[in-house]
């Protein structure tokens, strides 16, 4: 077998395993601009972030991270009201990092870009993975 | 072998779920409207039966059903997602997401995200929403400005803020179009914050009452 065809195969060998992997796995999933995982923030940043929880008042109630303020855009509440209420925390703090319940729900995201548009001072990101990861690496319990 | 694998992964896509035409639907709101619903149409454009095992909008704001609570659908079989938006506060451009899990659908890979995004006037702009000194910077004055984006006048009723340590004085550039909010702090020694009400005469009610925050914080770092 000549060098070219060799190459040949090994590319469409290797293409081939990608599509399985797509396929079992799903797309790949990326980290936007404006998310962060949360090894960074224990890791890089040793936790030293504000926690907001943007899921509804009755889960942040069951099972909120401790320390973490509630920022719902539910209908049921009044979000002004709720930064002026977490405006003590919020205003002297450097980083935020906002966490919401479902796959892909992205209100932990739409929290951020809001509390950007305040413009009150730190920087605001969205956990990547949402609760889920704070559960799997044992910060808060699924059953609490 | 690889000729084989080829045809399996074909057919596993072309199987996989429901097809929607749009993902995102977007709609531009009356300032005075209370809801809106959006229809997502799909069909199953497999060779298998498809199965909505369920649907979940992170909002009580947004409701979500498929058309006669119907979850399963049949090969060539078409559908649609109602969903239901109440404004409640909101103003500005919101984006919601309705969730949808199929079939065998893990709980954290859900294979639908279905978009609302509505576009809800703002009446009464507040900018910039908040205002800041570093700690020890010298004591000044900073402006607010309030405009109104209505088709009648809305003027500025009240002012009430939660600190004393922030003085406020309201200026008239336009009755019922403009003013002008200078606020200054006593002090900026120490850090401290301050939250401003400004109640207006708005007929909508979700956009009478705005709030500005006044912050006197360290710098990042410090």
């Amino acid at each position: 077998m000549g060098s070219g065809l060799q190459a040949l195969v090994i590319g469409l060998v290797a293409v081939l395993g990608a599509l399985v992997l797509w396929k079992v796995e799903g797309p790949p999933q990326r980290l936007a601009d404006d998310e962060v995982e949360l090894a960074t923030v224990l890791g890089e940043w040793g936790g030293d972030v504000v926690w907001v929880d943007a899921r509804k008042r009755v889960e942040w109630e069951k099972n909120g991270l401790p320390g973490s303020v509630l920022l719902s855009t539910d209908a049921a509440e009044n979000f002004d009201t709720m930064v002026a209420e977490a405006l003590p925390k919020l205003a002297p703090a450097e980083r935020v990092v906002v966490y919401c319940a479902t796959a892909g729900c992205d209100t932990s995201r739409e929290v951020a870009k809001r509390l950007r548009e305040y413009q009150i001072g730190p920087q605001c990101y969205a956990l990547f993975g949402g609760v889920r990861s704070l559960i799997e690496a044992g910060l808060i319990s699924e059953s609490k | 072998m690889r000729w084989l694998l080829i045809p399996w992964f074909c057919t596993g896509v072309a199987s996989a779920a429901l097809e929607f035409p749009e993902m995102l639907k977007e709609m531009h709101l009356a300032a005075d409207q209370s809801s809106v619903s959006m229809d997502f149409t799909f069909k199953n454009t497999g060779d298998k039966t498809v199965k909505i095992k369920h649907y979940d909008a992170a909002c009580s704001c947004l409701s979500a059903q498929a058309r006669d609570g119907k979850l399963e659908y049949a090969p060539g079989e078409d559908g649609v997602i109602r969903t239901k938006f109440e404004m409640g506060n909101f103003a500005g451009v919101v984006d919601k997401k309705v969730v949808v899990w199929v079939d065998d659908d893990p709980d954290d890979k859900p294979s639908v995200v279905l978009t609302v995004r509505v576009h809800i006037p703002e009446l009464v702009l507040v900018e910039p929403k908040t205002l800041k000194w570093a700690v020890d910077e010298k004591v000044g004055p900073k402006t607010i400005r309030i405009t109104m984006a209505y088709d009648k006048p809305i003027k500025v009723l009240d002012l009430n803020c939660s600190s004393e340590r922030f003085r406020h004085e309201l200026k008239t550039i336009r009755e019922g179009q403009e003013y002008e909010l200078t606020v200054t702090p006593d002090e900026t020694r120490t850090p401290g914050i301050g939250v401003l009400r400004i109640e207006t005469d708005c007929p909508v009610p979700r956009h009478r009452i705005q709030q500005a925050f006044m912050v006197v914080r360290r710098a990042v770092g410090e």
